[in-house]
């Protein structure tokens, strides 16, 4: 290849720069963490959530979640009777602060009856991202900013995403939102800079009752496994096919 | 009456694709109403329009220019749009979408514009003098054949330019329903609790007439494409 002096002069500093560009693709070196060991998950026990809203306040703690948005979040449910399909939801500010007392006339173990209205059963679900494995958002991000990461977590690259709402519109679980002061979109990222360290995510360190943890189902040795052949679990909205990686224990047919 | 009244997940009360959204469509649909007027012109031979066909492909182009305005306005980061454009993800509608205005904009609309003007830019490029003989030249594109011959290839070839356009614009047309059909009905959603609105809307689609079942917009939007097994969820939302 013929190249002469002034030609080489232009393009050395392109591919300097070029050559830049190139290194700033490869991700950091992680020698203590490889990320095809893990597929992460979380698994939450709905009998065992008692609507405290710890998790909501730890999240918000260590992810410093703008007020108003929630990466996570806790509804209480109030279904009457057979009224499968009606159920009366509620999330206070994302049940952040807890829940008001449920009305003494709603009937009880001491069998006084209820006022029809407020009969029937309540209870709380923690809801997230599902982290799915074939997840609308990434299939609609226009840049790919969105991505599942090879250990099974959706991320959001912030330095990439335009903003332009996309994925918050694509979720079905509503678990995405606008950062008001970023501009990008935000979500659960299951606490990627704790539990890549070994720790578990602020949510399921902060719940008093081990209603949610952390799974990962490429661990022989996770209890997960032994859970899910133990006891009924289901995924929300599953009609959707998005491969949702949250599992819910005795999750009520009413939770939309 | 099933369903969920009164709640929406706590990420959704903020609506994110508002009037900013909705403005896109009305400015490409004057677009593509310009365009039709041209069309008239150049396809079906309608001489009571003639003297409107430049101003209506100009009307058009102008429009066209100004139509990604409000949706750059709308993103959080309006410089980093163009990396749809050079790092588009493929399955994404919107990224596609990208491309689609693209060829409508510079295979149709500039081009038609250009083959009309074509005589006009030649001739201007061989009487003026300075810097706008230049510009002129550059515009010519290096052709500076004004025969009559010449002439009617480029009306042949505005001819078939227009056709490719009409078709163009419907695909345009649909692709944006596509991607935006999400928004429109969240649109449509929040009309709830406006009787009024929901009952004109739920005249004007039937998907948003399922949406009594389900708490998002998400659920409408894949519901109605289960029910009524098709690709594109038929939304007639004209503003």
């Amino acid at each position: 290849m013929n190249i002469d002096r002034r030609h080489l002069l232009v393009m050395l500093p392109a591919a300097a720069i070029a050559w830049k560009y190139v290194l700033a693709g490869t991700p950091e070196d992680s020698p203590n963490y490889t990320m095809t060991d893990h597929w992460w998950s979380m698994l939450i026990d709905i009998p065992k959530c008692i609507g405290c809203g710890n998790c909501v306040r730890a999240c918000a703690a260590e992810n410093e979640v703008p007020d108003g948005h929630f990466r996570t979040w806790v509804e209480r449910y109030h279904v009457t009777d057979y009224h499968m399909a009606n159920p009366e939801v509620i999330s206070p500010d994302g049940g952040k602060e807890g829940f008001p007392a449920v009305p003494k006339s709603a009937g009880g173990e001491d069998g006084s009856s209820a006022a029809p209205e407020q009969a029937g059963k309540y209870f709380f679900v923690p809801k997230l991202c599902n982290h799915c494995e074939d997840s609308p958002c990434t299939q609609v991000c226009p840049v790919g900013a969105t991505f599942v990461a090879p250990d099974g977590v959706v991320l959001v690259d912030q330095t990439y995403c335009l903003g332009c709402a996309y994925c918050v519109q694509a979720c079905p679980y509503g678990c995405r939102y606008i950062h008001p002061e970023k501009k990008v979109a935000d979500k659960c990222t299951l606490c990627y800079h704790r539990i890549t360290k070994g720790l578990t995510t602020a949510c399921c360190e902060a719940c008093p009752t081990g209603t949610r943890q952390l799974v990962d189902l490429k661990d022989p040795n996770d209890p997960i496994h032994t859970f899910l052949k133990t006891h009924s679990v289901q995924v929300l909205k599953p009609q959707m096919a998005t491969g949702a990686k949250v599992f819910y224990n005795e999750l009520d047919g009413s939770v939309r | 009456m099933s369903g969920v009244e009164g709640y929406m997940y706590p990420n959704e009360i903020t609506l994110n694709w508002s009037v900013l959204i909705v403005l896109y469509p009305y400015i490409t649909g004057l677009v593509a109403g310009a365009f039709i007027l041209a069309s008239l012109v150049r396809i079906f031979n309608v001489k009571a329009v003639a003297p409107t066909y430049r101003l209506a492909l100009l009307t058009a182009l102008s429009f066209l220019l100004v139509a990604p305005l409000p949706l750059q306005l709308h993103l959080g980061h309006p410089l980093r749009s163009p990396e749809m454009y050079f790092t588009p993800h493929s399955t994404s509608a919107m990224a596609m979408f990208g491309f689609v205005y693209l060829w409508y904009l510079m295979a149709v609309l500039v081009f038609e514009i250009w083959l009309d003007y074509r005589s006009d830019i030649v001739h201007l490029s061989q009487t003026n003098t300075g810097w706008k003989r230049h510009l002129y030249r550059a515009m010519t594109l290096g052709s500076d054949n004004i025969s009559p011959r010449a002439l009617a290839i480029d009306h042949k070839v505005g001819w078939i330019v227009t056709l490719v356009g009409i078709y163009s614009a419907r695909i345009r047309r649909l692709h944006l329903r596509l991607a935006q059909s999400q928004s429109l009905v969240e649109l449509a959603v929040d009309a709830r609790g406006l009787p009024v609105l929901r009952h004109g809307l739920r005249h004007c689609s039937r998907s948003i007439a399922l949406y009594g079942d389900f708490k998002t917009t998400q659920d409408v939007h894949r519901h109605a494409l289960c029910r009524h097994d098709c690709d594109v969820p038929i939304l007639y939302f004209h503003p």
